[in-house]
């Protein structure tokens, strides 16, 4: 068969074998059109490499989804250990919130600032150090001022902290990092 | 592209408030890099299947493409400090998922057998079996290939990526990735002979 020996570079009629690969695979123009009508070699070739490729469109047109708790089972390793803020203590037990549970509110607090698409916002120091100071990058709807937008966010993520903590906020830094 | 995007809690509810709809995918890196967790959760829904895909072509096992890329993932987060913005997290995440699989196959041997996932196979049973052996033989000539090739096939054949995005996962260089690419082509060719 034309193609039985990929250690050969040309078929039997003289035409390169990678050549009609890449014709048929990547839909380059042939070299020899005229050649290629009248050679039986080379048409020989050309439809059992039309055949796989075929074979191969058809395997990646295939649906494949990932499989549901993919993505909660990775999460589930990355969030085993968070750090806790205690809030209070006193003879009916403790109360703690984690960093992600701080941040989150953060968060939360600067989407209600209508302008605000997006917040990320991490502590920079260690949680367990009063007062808190918190970093916050925006990603903020084209239009408004942004040191107005970011002066907003900056006022409803404190108020929402130390509410939610009881632990003062010394600061909160700012960064406009994107427009939607 | 970016596609509509809402996080989700780690229960999976999905009416959490936090819309990510307008944010790209570089605004997300830089948040997840700062330890945001939230944001990771983001990019890995985003890219979950393409990563699934190529393991399970790579692997063709459900079970092992499942834990490859969870691995993967994990890998990728704490990563995330040597993942520099000239290159895409889509691209960085084939490489790591690209990498992971080969180092599975180098380990063992894949002896689970192949998934039936051609069920939806519309029309005549006898068709929709003929179909579903001649893509099952592909499968199989796919899983014989040597690691590289395997590689190189399912990244541009199964993916579609472009022969440079190719290249760039792979980390070598075009000529590398063409010459993989003809050599695994041809070799298929003549795994599938009985089906021409």
């Amino acid at each position: 068969m034309a193609v039985s020996d990929h250690r050969q570079d040309r078929l039997p009629c003289g035409a390169g074998l990678e050549a009609l690969v890449v014709q048929v695979f990547d839909g380059a123009a042939p070299n020899d059109p005229g050649h290629q009508a009248d050679c039986p070699h080379c048409r020989a070739a050309l439809a059992r490499l039309g055949s796989v490729h075929h074979t191969v469109g058809t395997l990646a047109a295939e649906p494949v989804t990932a499989p549901p708790g993919l993505v909660r089972g990775v999460m589930h390793r990355l969030r085993r250990d968070e750090a806790g803020v205690l809030v209070s203590a006193d003879g009916h037990g403790t109360v703690t919130i984690t960093e992600r549970v701080v941040t989150q509110v953060a968060a939360r607090s600067a989407l209600a600032v209508p302008e605000v698409a997006f917040a990320s916002v991490q502590l920079v120091d260690d949680l367990r150090v009063a007062p808190l100071r918190l970093s916050a990058r925006l990603v903020v709807r084209f239009g408004p001022s942004l040191p107005v937008v970011a002066e907003a966010a900056r006022r409803r993520i404190r108020a929402a902290v130390e509410e939610l903590a009881g632990v003062p906020v010394d600061a909160v830094d700012v960064l406009v990092d994107d427009l939607a | 592209m970016i596609r509509p995007c809402t996080g989700l809690s780690p229960s999976g509810d999905e009416r959490r408030p936090r819309v990510v709809a307008e944010v790209d995918d570089r605004v997300l890196v830089r948040a997840a890099k700062g330890g945001d967790l939230d944001a990771f959760e983001v990019l890995l829904r985003r890219h979950q299947t393409p990563v699934y895909r190529v393991a399970l072509r790579m692997l063709g096992s459900e079970a092992d493409a499942q834990d490859a890329s969870q691995e993967a993932f994990v890998q990728a987060w704490k990563s995330l400090g040597g993942f520099r913005a000239d290159s895409s997290f889509a691209t960085w995440m084939y490489r790591i998922i690209t990498n992971r699989c080969l180092n599975v196959i180098a380990t063992h041997r894949q002896d689970q057998p192949l998934p039936d996932r051609l069920a939806a196979l519309a029309g005549d049973p006898a068709d929709a079996a003929e179909s579903r052996a001649r893509l099952d033989t592909l499968l199989e000539a796919i899983q014989a290939l040597p690691d590289e090739q395997r590689a190189a096939i399912v990244l541009r054949e199964l993916q579609g990526l472009t022969y440079e995005e190719t290249a760039e996962v792979l980390a070598v260089s075009l000529a590398a990735v063409k010459g993989r690419l003809h050599r695994a082509r041809l070799t298929l060719v003549e795994r599938m002979a009985g089906w021409q």
